[in-house]
């Protein structure tokens, strides 16, 4: 059952797709003029105020672990920094232009938003205990790294369901499924939108190399970490679609990783209560 | 074995199984400090997000004994999507803490 060989196909669709909403473009020329100060980042994105919101309930969660002590945007801005609240916005953004995709058959886009909240939280828990300190894109790159499942949904909704009924009934991996039917995968796709957005490359390089857990043989923390948190998320099913199938971990992730030997049984419950609370204030308009 | 508890979760009486340290490695609380609400305040105020608790002292739910039973039915119910065998020590550390995990919620 092949639908699609054309790659071009896909090249075209994604032109039409809707690039990231102005509040992005507007921070981005701010946070890069080396005059701006905390009060112009905050000015411009209390113009849209269910991003402000959001990013005002994200500070003051366990994410951030601020509880409550953020009360402006300006405040958020200092404490947590110009990085992360470019980053919460790129995600934010980007599950806004996707927030009226209906489920169809057996994809629901809220789940597969669900997944990417718990990868995004566990990712960046892993990271931490990975003894990574630069960890301000792990979050948006867990958020993103399966975006190019929606970006497939979007161009022809008829032919992704039929591709996850597939891999259920063969019992293979999506993007198995997925190259064998359609003729590209989710990684593929997905690096193209974040090329599109003009997404930095390391999280490019995330969406893109995710699920080998390595980039180009590099100890990429970054990479390492969402490989595992997604196959954290998948046995918690926490998943794009029901019974969907586990991979196996990458073997040599666990040397980049480093992490203590009884690392899941001790931080589960922390990752799981820290999942329920963001995807709360991420999925709740 | 210890338990990593979010900050808000802190009761009185639970005692650390590792030093509380700042972003410079300074021990702020040693270890098998118990702790009292004056401590859970001021590592409020030090931003600490979460501390290694000993395991003993999280509240009744982890010490609940899980029955075989339970256990095999977890067991089974992830073998539909997992069609790996654990390889190394962590990967058998995750599905062990899943299928706990799992259980223990399904109580």
């Amino acid at each position: 059952m092949k639908i699609n060989k054309n790659i071009n196909t896909y090249l075209d669709k994604i032109k039409e797709l809707p690039t990231l909403p102005t509040i992005y473009s507007t921070f981005m020329d701010v946070v890069s003029n080396p005059r701006s100060t905390a009060q112009d980042v905050a000015d411009v994105i209390s113009q849209d105020q269910s991003a402000a919101s959001k990013i005002l309930k994200i500070s003051n969660s366990s994410i951030y672990g601020f509880y409550g002590r953020i009360s402006s945007i300006t405040q958020a801005v200092s404490f947590i920094g110009f990085e992360e609240v470019k980053n919460l916005i790129i995600s934010i953004s980007i599950m806004k232009i996707f927030k009226d995709s209906k489920q169809i058959g057996a994809f629901n886009p809220v789940n597969l938003w669900k997944h990417s909240i718990f990868t995004a939280v566990a990712t960046r828990i892993i990271g931490k205990s990975s003894g990574e300190r630069k960890i301000e894109e792990f979050f948006v790159a867990g958020i993103l790294h399966q975006i190019g499942k929606l970006i497939l949904y979007k161009i022809d909704p008829e032919s992704y369901i039929k591709t996850i009924e597939y891999a259920r009934y063969n019992n293979i991996l999506c993007k198995d499924a997925e190259q064998e039917i359609l003729g590209i995968t989710y990684t593929v796709i997905g690096e193209m939108i974040a090329e599109k957005w003009n997404l930095p490359a390391s999280v490019r390089n995330a969406i893109r190399y995710h699920h080998i857990g390595l980039y180009e043989g590099e100890k990429n923390k970054m990479v390492a970490a969402i490989h595992i948190a997604k196959i954290l998320g998948l046995i918690m099913k926490i998943n794009s679609y029901e019974n969907e199938l586990v991979p196996k971990p990458n073997a040599a992730v666990w040397e980049i990783l480093e992490l203590p030997e009884n690392f899941f049984e001790i931080n589960l419950e922390y990752i799981m209560q820290s999942y329920y609370e963001s995807e709360t204030l991420l999925l709740k308009n | 074995m210890a338990v990593r508890v979010n900050i808000e979760k802190i009761e009185d009486g639970m005692v650390l199984n590792e030093p509380v340290l700042n972003k410079h490695g300074q021990i702020l609380l040693g270890k098998d400090i118990e702790l009292k609400s004056k401590h859970i305040r001021i590592l409020k105020s030090w931003n600490v997000q979460f501390v290694y608790i000993k395991k003993n002292d999280v509240s009744s739910e982890n010490k609940t004994v899980i029955s075989k039973e339970l256990l095999k039915m977890a067991v089974l119910d992830l073998k539909k999507i997992i069609k790996w065998i654990p390889e190394n020590k962590y990967e058998v550390n995750l599905i062990n803490a899943c299928v706990k995990f799992n259980v223990l919620k399904s109580k």
